[in-house]
Formats: structure tokens, sequence, C-alpha cells
């Protein structure tokens, strides 16, 4: 490293000693300070927050998104729970109706299928109603109470109606087609449903979490004391749901049972599509929070359509500024979560969040997207300022090359021509007058005062002699007061042979006059004038 | 200029200092300026005192002299030929030589008088 620092400081002082073209030199200085410039621009860009505007705008973005999702998930849970709590209230008042007009206890349905069978008939169309009525695909009842309580299972048996839908679609998620899931098979007759194929005649009830603890509490009002049970296997089938658990309660407190609603993994898809954005697809995640992990495989995904996610996975949570990341394990997603209370259990302490989420390979394309054209933006105008820079300093440059062209052509030196540049003129003008004095030192003169000279010594022959005498005084340095006592003539005489004598030599003062002697006298010429 | 001094005539008075040059060849006379005795009109009693202002007047008088003489050299050359001192007037610009009128009509030279 230090080699090669001492390579590169070698390698810069040999460049300063060399020679480097004007324009080569100022173009360097342009990209010197296009580059200071170019990067002080970018990083305050960078502090005021322009690259990282996407971060922003996504956030925006998701949470727009979860506050819509939010306030439609917990609307849509909201309406089921207010169904299924009245459902209670009617099934309670309906069974309890029904025991005193039998004139039993409750404890003495068990094995009796007659008054299972009434009950059932009873309960069947609040239940419908409420399949009906409620934004679910499923309701159902359990009586805690089973037709014969000599089986094996009879400890998880319990018997109950379970009305869903059979044919959902994306297109048309609730449609009337009622299919009989669990229940006495006279009702499905009665009402001329069709049977599930995976039909039982009762619950096992040890699938349902928390249902066994539910029917054996004591509660006062049922309001209090409902709950979404994590996500199950719906038993012998291939589908999986959440059950809206509550508790039908006597007047006296005796718990009949449980009733609720259903809502499929495939029904949650339906009712929340997976949503194109520019940043990728966005879904909606609602499942339990256990260890800051969002647990998906007990809670319900919507669509997952360009994603890889899969419904079974537990996303480790990981807060961040702007949104938070959810890694798989396999895959990251982006996005945010906010806690939502569907369940009222003193039974159920699960914390429930909805999420919404892009794959944050799709973001990191987008922002790769948008760097490159910011890159390819910056590239270009990059290339803009250099090629003005280039356009600049040649522009500047030109008129000194041109200058320095003509200076080697002697040209300027007599043309005295105009470089557009005080500098440069003021240089020429230097030289000019160098070349000169080094002429006029070496004897030589330039052409046209050489042709002055010849031309005022070749008028010296218009002189008369008196003319020529005074001019010899002069020559000779007297003044024009001495040549009366020297010559013997007036003063007036004097000054009208001084008249003559500038008019026929072509000067116009005794300075001039002067002048041309000091010239002649400095080039030698002066004895061709006497 | 000794010239000059020489040919300056006194016209002089008590009061005034005064030269007069005449031209050999015109016989014109040409005058210098007047120019006062600073004791001019100034009487005295003593013997002494106008002793003094005798050597005062000789004094003066020389000063005025020299300074008509130069007073008269911007008017007077000395002809080359004749060796006479002319007046501007009758001294002749010719081509060889310059000199007075009379001499250039004898020697049928042209010339330009200084003053016309």
């Amino acid at each position: 490293m230090l080699k090669k620092l001492k390579e590169i400081r070698a390698l810069n002082a040999f460049a300063k000693k060399q020679s480097i073209g004007m324009q080569r030199k100022l173009m360097l200085y342009w990209v010197s300070m296009i580059l200071v410039v170019f990067s002080t621009v970018i990083f305050l860009l960078s502090i005021a927050g322009a690259f990282s505007q996407d971060d922003k705008q996504l956030h925006e973005v998701m949470k727009l998104y979860l506050k819509n999702t939010q306030d439609h998930l917990v609307d849509h849970f909201d309406n089921i729970t207010a169904k299924s709590l009245n459902l209670s209230k009617e099934l309670s008042r309906e069974i309890e109706l029904e025991l005193s007009k039998e004139g039993v206890d409750f404890d003495e349905i068990n094995d009796d299928p007659q008054l299972l069978l009434h009950l059932q008939e009873v309960m069947y169309p609040l239940v419908n109603t409420t399949l009906q009525t409620a934004d679910c695909n499923g309701a159902y009842v359990i009586l805690n109470a089973t037709i014969n309580t000599a089986l094996s299972d009879a400890v998880n048996s319990r018997s109950g109606i379970h009305l869903r839908y059979s044919n959902l679609s994306s297109s048309s998620p609730v449609s009337p087609t009622v299919v009989y899931f669990r229940g006495i098979s006279d009702i499905a007759l009665q009402k001329n449903l069709e049977l599930h194929n995976r039909w039982n005649l009762e619950f096992d009830i040890s699938q349902i979490p928390l249902c066994f603890e539910m029917m054996n509490a004591t509660l006062d009002r049922p309001a209090e004391n409902y709950y979404w049970t994590k996500r199950i296997n719906l038993k012998d089938t291939w589908e999986s749901s959440m059950l809206l658990s509550v508790p039908i309660v006597s007047s006296d407190g005796t718990v009949y049972g449980v009733c609720g609603a259903e809502i499929s993994a495939l029904y949650f898809q339906f009712s929340y599509p997976m949503v194109e954005d520019k940043f990728g697809s966005v879904v909606t995640v609602l499942a339990p929070i256990e260890d800051n992990r969002l647990v998906l495989a007990k809670g319900l995904v919507g669509s997952v359509s360009g994603t890889y996610l899969d419904s079974q996975e537990s996303l480790v949570i990981h807060q961040g500024r702007y949104f938070n990341e959810y890694d798989t394990g396999n895959g990251k997603y982006i996005g945010l979560h906010k806690i939502v209370p569907i369940s009222n259990s003193e039974l159920d302490d699960t914390v429930w969040a909805v999420a919404i989420m892009v794959p944050q390979d799709s973001y990191v394309a987008y922002i790769a997207d948008i760097k490159q054209n910011w890159i390819i933006a910056a590239m270009i105008l990059l290339c803009i300022l250099l090629a003005f820079s280039f356009f600049l300093s040649r522009r500047f440059v030109r008129p000194i090359t041109e200058s320095l062209k003509r200076f080697q052509q002697e040209e300027m030196l007599e043309q005295a021509m105009s470089s557009g540049i005080s500098e440069v003129d003021e240089l020429a003008e230097f030289l000019n007058a160098r070349a000169r004095n080094q002429r006029l030192e070496q004897g030589d003169l330039p052409p046209n005062i050489a042709d002055l000279f010849d031309q005022f010594i070749e008028r010296k022959h218009l002189l008369t002699t008196a003319e020529r005498n005074i001019l010899r005084y002069y020559i000779e340095g007297h003044e024009i007061a001495d040549i009366p006592d020297l010559a013997f003539i007036s003063m007036s005489t004097v000054r009208k042979h001084n008249r003559n004598i500038y008019e026929k030599l072509g000067v116009s003062s005794r300075d001039e006059l002067m002048l041309y002697i000091d010239l002649l006298r400095r080039c030698g010429r002066l004895n061709e004038l006497l | 200029m000794n010239l000059l001094i020489d040919h300056l005539e006194d016209c002089s008075t008590p009061n005034y200092f005064s030269f007069a040059i005449r031209c050999e060849v015109c016989g014109e006379f040409w005058y210098s300026n007047s120019i006062p005795f600073s004791k001019a009109g100034q009487v005295t009693d003593y013997v002494d005192k106008k002793e003094l202002y005798d050597v005062l007047y000789q004094k003066e008088k020389q000063r005025a002299q020299l300074a008509a003489a130069k007073e008269a050299r911007e008017h007077f050359s000395q002809c080359p030929i004749c060796r006479r001192l002319v007046c501007d007037s009758c001294f002749l610009i010719c081509d060889e030589m310059d000199m007075c009128k009379e001499c250039a009509t004898r020697m049928k030279e042209a010339g330009e008088p200084v003053i016309p």
C-alpha cells in the first residue's frame, strides 16, 4: 500500500514537471470543479433525503394500505361477531324455551336423539340466517351434549349444526349453495340440503381450541367472552378455517354450548385479494404474534399470487425506520402490521395482528430501477457538463492559441490585431515593443520607419544653403535662441527659415524634427542628412 | 551681440533709456523700448548723493543697452556679402545665401524679404 502511494506520488511529481496544454489544464480545472459541485449536490440531496424518498413513499403507501385493510377487516369481523352474538342470544332463548316446553333439564338431552333432533330443528333457521346475513362462509352451533355417551370418543363428540358454503370462487365469494357439514342428517333431508362429502353427525371438539373450556366455564355475559380460534384444519378435509366461538348461555348461567361463524382460508383469500402496486404485490395477513413472530400457520393469509408466501410459515419481525422486515427464512417481505383486538375472552390471550406486506425482492427491483434511472440521468448530466467544460475551455483557449500561431508567423507584430483577450493583447504589445527595440538596437528598422527615414533624407535636397546651415545648428544641438548670434541673422529670419525647413522636410514642429534627428542619430544615418 | 551693441545709438534722456539702430540699406531707424531710470525725477541737494545717482544711471543704462541689443536681435541681420547691418525688410531669403536687398540686386539673386 505504502509502495503504491509512493508510486502515485512519484507519478504526480513527474506529471507536474510535464508541460501540459492550456486547454487540457483548463479542462482539468473545469472537470475538477464540476466533480466537486456534482459530489456536493449528490451529498446535499442524500442529506435532504431525496434518495430515501422511495422508503418514505413506501411507508406512506403501506400505512394507507394498512389503515384501509385494518378498517375493512375490523368492520368485517365486528359484523360477524355481532351476528354471532345475536345468534347466541337467540339460540339461548329458543333452547331455554324448548327445554321448558319439554320439561327437561339441559343435562337430560344427552342420549336423547329425538330431543336433539327437535332442538336442531329449532336451531337450524337461526344458524342458516346467520350464515346468510353474516359475511362469512360458515355458521355453526355446538351443544354441550352428545347423542350417545356410551361411545368411546363421546368425551369429544358434541351434537350441533354446521352449515357451510361449498362452492367459493373469487368472482362470487358468497353463493347460495349451502352444504350440511355437521348435524343430524334428517334436517338435511327436511331442508333439501346437500350433505358435505365429509359429513359427520357430531363435532369433534378436541379439534376446536378452548371449546371444551368454554363449555364448562361459568359465564355471565357472552358478549364478554367470545374469541376467534387459531386456524384449524377441518376434520377429514383439506380445508382450514378460523372459527368465532361465542358461548350460548342460559338465563341461569348454564352454558348450553358454543356458536359462531367460520372464515375459511379460501374465503379469506377471496375476501382479501392481492393488490398489485408499483412496489410489488401487496398481501394481507391476519395472524397471531408469538415470540416476535407472525405465525401464518395459525392465521389467515389473503391472496398470495405473485409472491412465494406460504400460509404455513412463521415470519420473524424486524422493526425498521420506515417499514418492518418479515423474514421467512427463505425470503423476506417488507410491510407494516398492527394489533387488532378481534377476540374478547379471558380464556384466550392470543395477540392478533393484521399485516400488509410486499416481497422485498420486488421492492429491491423497483428501487434498483429507480437507482438505475438516477445513475443514467446523473451520467448523462455529467457527460453534458464534461462536454460543456470541453467546449468552454476550447472556446477560451482558441483565441490564445490563434494569437500564438500569429506570433509564430510574426503576423501580429505588424498588424497589431486584437485577440479579444486583454492580457493576450498586452502580451502582444509587449512583444511588439521588445521586437522593435531589438531591431533598433541591431540597427534594423521596421520597413515603414525605414521608408519614412528615406523620404526624410531625400527631402533634404529641397533645403537652401542657409536652411541647411540652420539645420546643421540643430543637429549640433543648438537651440533656436542661439541661431541669431551664430549665424548673424535676426530671429525673424530664423523663424522664417524654420517654417521653410519644416515645410520642406514634411514635419509639423521642431519637436518632430528633433525626433527625426534623434532617430537618425540612433540608426547611424545622421551623416546622410548633413 | 557685440555687433549690435556697437551699432546702437544712444537716445537716452535723464529720465528714460532708449537706443536706436539705423538700417544701413534703407536708413530707417529702429528704436528700442524706453526703460525709465529708477531715480527719475528725484532731485537731491547733496553732492555725494548726486554722484551716487550718476553711477546708478550709468549701470542701468548698460543694462538697458544690453536689453536693447537683445531686442534688436529680433529685427537685424548682417549681410554676409557687404557685412552691413540691415533690417528684416531689407534682408532677403535667397536660394543660395541670404543677403541684403542691394547685394541681391547687384548679384541678380532672387529672394524674399523676411518681412515683406
